[in-house]
């Protein structure tokens, strides 16, 4: 456990654990069904598309566009967020089709639209767990 | 299968309740109902329950039945999220009691989410959430007004829609909730108000979301042959639409492939009817959007066309299907949408104030979701026999 870290942080599963090594690592990893071919997202213990058990991990590109986003102005987590404020949480849509939540980073809010292409970075917040957040595609 | 009806229905006082527990609430209601449809506590045999969002607990509805001395066959806890809890609970109570496990059933959620909630905490916790713990709140995505921001920009990006169609929503809800004296909001809202309220998340500010209250509300339903002997104007219900899509909003669909339009479309075909044949709606309104995809999906407009529809007045009291006559959830108050029940039986037994009350209503229409549009529900109720 950390001291110094007070916002929420995941607790990795078994089929959650190879995500989240990838991004400490820097990579960006998505699970694809060997049965139908598709990739998804969150990870878990099957397809979502077609129940196949049979998962593999595959390196993500990293890219994708902002299919939402939202300023977020007040800590709603006590206080653990106020050094944050204002922040942007966002859903990006990768490239390869599939959506997760994030932030973006390194711009200004107002810098951030729908549509806007975004890049993934690494930011290790704790010795164990680096969050995967985006930022503005040069 | 045996005709069923709802009979009775109350409401406790709602608002900040000092000392008040979630299951005292909840008890007040039931007793409160029951006395209203005029029905023993003995005649109870089923019970159905939510337990409260701010302190989850286990067999919530075992709790209430022996809080209140009750002895029935069925009891459940049910937890399909926001209005169509109720509305769950509803159909299980028709099920039950259309095939004869039950007579009477009580249908109850209330809590104290206002004086109860934990300290530090802003807004509805979501509770154990499988999957937002783990991909949303570690980028500070918790609770429930970031998701409805996110849906909220969306539409606002697809369609046009502006913070001023927005802010018409709460205006109005305010407005009919000036009219109720059980409402927890009654100050008069104006625009300027709503556009000067702290900014939260955008696109929201505070008055973009719905209050925290305490408060409960209950409904009872027996057989139409026993109502027939039953002193209150029963509530029928003639038809019920649901579709879940997603849970959290990292999952949710785009807003055209949301559940509410297929729930919409099915309660109404049950029914046999179209919208233009409401009277009234209780929309769920967590958020101002809420409303506006609530009207839209139902029909009452065009998709995109929902703000305009808020701007041009179209949702208040004297238009043609006043939505939220009591003031929703942004301004009466947040009980998980049992009182857009509560509201539509009032409604429908013409017993709200005159000024508010919507003349000669005979159909309703309940739309609503839990989560963030995850699982959508669609109720028509009609009075009398």
């Amino acid at each position: 456990m950390t001291s110094e870290y007070g916002k929420p942080l995941p607790r990795p599963t078994a089929a959650t654990a190879p995500f989240w090594d990838g991004c400490r690592a820097g990579v960006l990893r998505l699970p694809w069904c060997r049965a139908c071919g598709r990739p998804h997202f969150f990870p878990r213990t099957l397809c979502p598309h077609c129940l196949g058990p049979e998962l593999e991990w595959r390196d993500a590109a990293g890219r994708g566009r902002v299919w939402s986003h939202s300023t977020v102005r007040l800590s709603f987590w006590g206080k653990a967020f106020d050094d944050s404020l204002p922040y942007v949480v966002a859903i990006v849509e990768l490239e390869e089709g599939v959506r997760m939540l994030s932030n973006i980073v390194g711009c200004p809010p107002e810098a951030v639209a729908i549509g806007t292409p975004v890049t993934v970075v690494f930011d290790a917040v704790t010795p164990e767990i680096t969050l995967p957040r985006f930022t503005v595609s040069r | 299968m045996r005709d069923v009806c709802i009979v009775g229905m109350a409401e406790t006082a709602v608002g900040r309740l000092e000392g008040s527990t979630s299951i005292g609430l909840q008890a007040e209601a039931s007793r409160l109902a029951l006395a209203d449809a005029g029905l023993p506590t003995a005649a109870v045999d089923a019970v159905y329950n939510l337990d409260p969002y701010t302190q989850a607990m286990s067999m919530f509805a075992q709790s209430l039945l022996e809080y209140m001395g009750l002895t029935p066959t069925l009891a459940a806890t049910i937890d399909a999220g926001g209005t169509v809890t109720p509305m769950t609970m509803i159909l299980n109570a028709i099920a039950a009691i259309g095939q004869g496990y039950a007579e009477v059933a009580l249908c109850t959620f209330g809590e104290n989410a206002l004086t109860g909630r934990p300290k530090g905490v802003h807004g509805l916790p979501q509770g154990p959430s499988l999957g937002q713990e783990e991909f949303e709140e570690p980028f500070g995505c918790i609770g429930m007004v970031i998701p409805y921001a996110l849906a909220a920009r969306r539409h606002m990006h697809h369609y046009g829609t502006t913070k001023e169609q927005l802010g018409a929503v709460a205006v109005s809800a305010r407005g009919h909730a000036a009219l109720n004296p059980r409402a927890q909001m009654r100050k008069p809202l104006t625009m300027a108000d709503y556009l000067a309220a702290r900014p939260i998340a955008d696109p929201f500010g505070l008055l973009d979301c719905s209050v925290m209250s305490d408060g409960a509300g209950a409904v009872v339903l027996t057989t139409v042959e026993r109502a027939r002997d039953l002193a209150t104007t029963p509530v029928r219900v003639l038809g019920f639409g649901g579709k879940a899509t997603h849970k959290n909003v990292n999952q949710m669909p785009d807003l055209r492939a949301l559940g509410l339009r297929p729930a919409g479309e099915m309660a109404l075909g049950r029914a046999g009817i179209g919208i233009g044949d409401a009277d009234f709606c209780c929309v769920h309104d967590a958020f101002t959007i809420s409303t506006i995809l609530g009207v839209e999906a139902l029909g009452l407009c065009a998709d995109g066309e929902g703000g305009a529809y808020a701007a041009g007045g179209r949702l208040d009291l004297g238009g043609p299907c006043p939505v939220n006559p009591h003031g929703g959830l942004l301004s009466h108050a947040h009980i998980g949408g049992m009182n857009h029940l509560c509201e539509a039986v009032r409604q429908l037994r013409h017993e709200a104030e005159p000024a508010r009350q919507v003349p000669d209503a005979r159909v309703g229409v309940v739309s609503g979701n839990g989560g963030v549009f995850s699982l959508c529900g669609v109720m028509v109720l009609a009075r009398g026999l």
